[in-house]
């Protein structure tokens, strides 16, 4: 049985995902959203505004900058840049991503055996 | 730019703001990069926009964060007060043309049935009664308020309301001597062409130099339509152009139909509406190809 994606899981992990791309290098809004669809091949399409959200939420929280950058062509694009607090935050994420599926492969898996 | 215009369109309303500012700029950028992808990938740009705009999803939320006031009432304004009463003339008026149109539909039913099933007396009974009913309910139509429109000046209305009265008479005239025993072809034509002629062409006259009497609020809504989704018609003026010209198709199909019914069978007039929607559906193909040209010029 194929499954689905739970949309509302994943955007639970908006700003986690961000944090994850941003660990590299810096990247500007649809950089970001390029690299969400081609990692998951276009199967799940996650709306740019959800994005944006996010962004504004990890500005905010002082995980992420935004700066302007100073291309010559087509119009100066907004990027964002990761900070220390970010990278905590990110590691902190995954740590308690990983509990949490830990926990709930023990309790909905439990039928099984 | 058919992005920077949408996303402006997307904020009208919301107090402008630095971050408000920085944010369109952003919106706008992200959305052109994904145009040009999505266009490498040998979509039009048409198709392009939409997609790049439906994926972009809904970013009010994050708008009302930034502005510091809402989207400016549009929604209170088109719903505060823009509900017209009717005035008990109206009212009154509206009822005894209605009641006067029943009371005609009756009329002639009964007479149809007294006077031995014969239809040149129940229409010619229902002729007194149909014309000042119908341009009654043509002028209070027209000088109503509705929620969208203004009222018609009256004048001009009056003008409207005398045409159609006279369209309605020659009609009811016109078909009562058709069924009259002995009826000649052309003498019911020649009731029809001087009453119903002038009619149209009076309606006509002041359809096509019709001032617009939307409210407002429509008029903006419109126009932000328009703008947004100016992708199918490239504006107002190709849309009222299409419309007149389908419009001078059917009354002239109509027209046809009549006087090839007069004149021979309603069986052979019928085809003329086959020809009407052909022509239609050429205008249509017109309109298409034209508007891609427009777009492959962009």
């Amino acid at each position: 049985m194929e499954g689905r994606i739970s949309a509302d899981l994943l955007r639970g992990h908006t700003d986690t995902i961000v944090l994850g791309i941003l660990l590299k290098n810096d990247a500007y809004g649809y950089q970001i959203y390029k690299s969400i669809m081609d990692r998951t091949d276009g199967l799940y399409q996650l709306k740019e505004a959800t994005l944006y959200s996010s962004y504004k939420r990890l500005e905010k929280e002082a995980c992420i900058v935004a700066y302007w950058g100073d291309e010559s062509q087509g119009g100066r694009r907004k990027y964002y840049r990761i900070t220390d607090k970010g990278r905590i935050q990110y590691k902190q994420n995954i740590a308690d991503w990983e509990f949490t599926q830990r926990i709930l492969n023990q309790l909905l898996k439990e039928e099984d055996d | 730019m058919m992005i920077k215009k949408y996303v402006d369109d997307l904020f009208h309303g919301y107090e402008s703001t630095a971050e408000l500012e920085d944010f369109k700029e952003e919106i706008i950028i992200n959305l052109k990069d994904r145009m040009q992808d999505l266009e490498k990938t040998g979509k039009s740009s048409d198709e392009a926009f939409a997609e790049a705009v439906s994926e972009l999803g809904d970013i009010t939320a994050i708008a009302d964060d930034l502005s510091r006031e809402k989207r400016k009432e549009i929604i209170g304004k088109m719903y505060v007060d823009t509900k017209p009463k009717l005035s008990a003339g109206y009212a009154i008026g509206y009822t005894l043309a209605a009641g006067v149109l029943l009371f005609g539909i009756i009329t002639s039913l009964i007479t149809y049935f007294s006077a031995g099933n014969n239809l040149f007396i129940a229409i010619s009974s229902f002729l007194p009664f149909v014309v000042p009913a119908g341009a009654a309910l043509t002028y209070l139509g027209l000088t109503t308020e509705t929620t969208a429109k203004y009222p018609m000046d009256w004048k001009r209305a009056l003008i409207y309301a005398l045409a159609v009265g006279a369209i309605l008479f020659g009609i009811s005239i016109s078909s009562s001597h058709f069924f009259m025993e002995n009826s000649d072809p052309a003498a019911i034509l020649g009731v029809l062409v001087p009453f119903v002629l002038p009619g149209v062409l009076v309606i006509a006259f002041l359809m096509l130099t019709e001032k617009k009497r939307f409210k407002p609020w429509l008029m903006q809504e419109h126009e932000r339509y328009h703008e947004a989704y100016a992708g199918y018609y490239k504006d107002t003026e190709e849309v009222t152009k299409r419309g007149m010209l389908s419009g001078a198709l059917w009354i002239g199909a109509i027209g046809v139909f009549l006087l090839i019914w007069i004149l021979t069978n309603i069986l052979y007039a019928l085809p003329v509406f086959l020809f009407a929607i052909v022509g239609e559906l050429l205008i249509e193909y017109r309109m298409i190809s034209k508007h891609k040209r427009n777009s492959a010029t962009k």
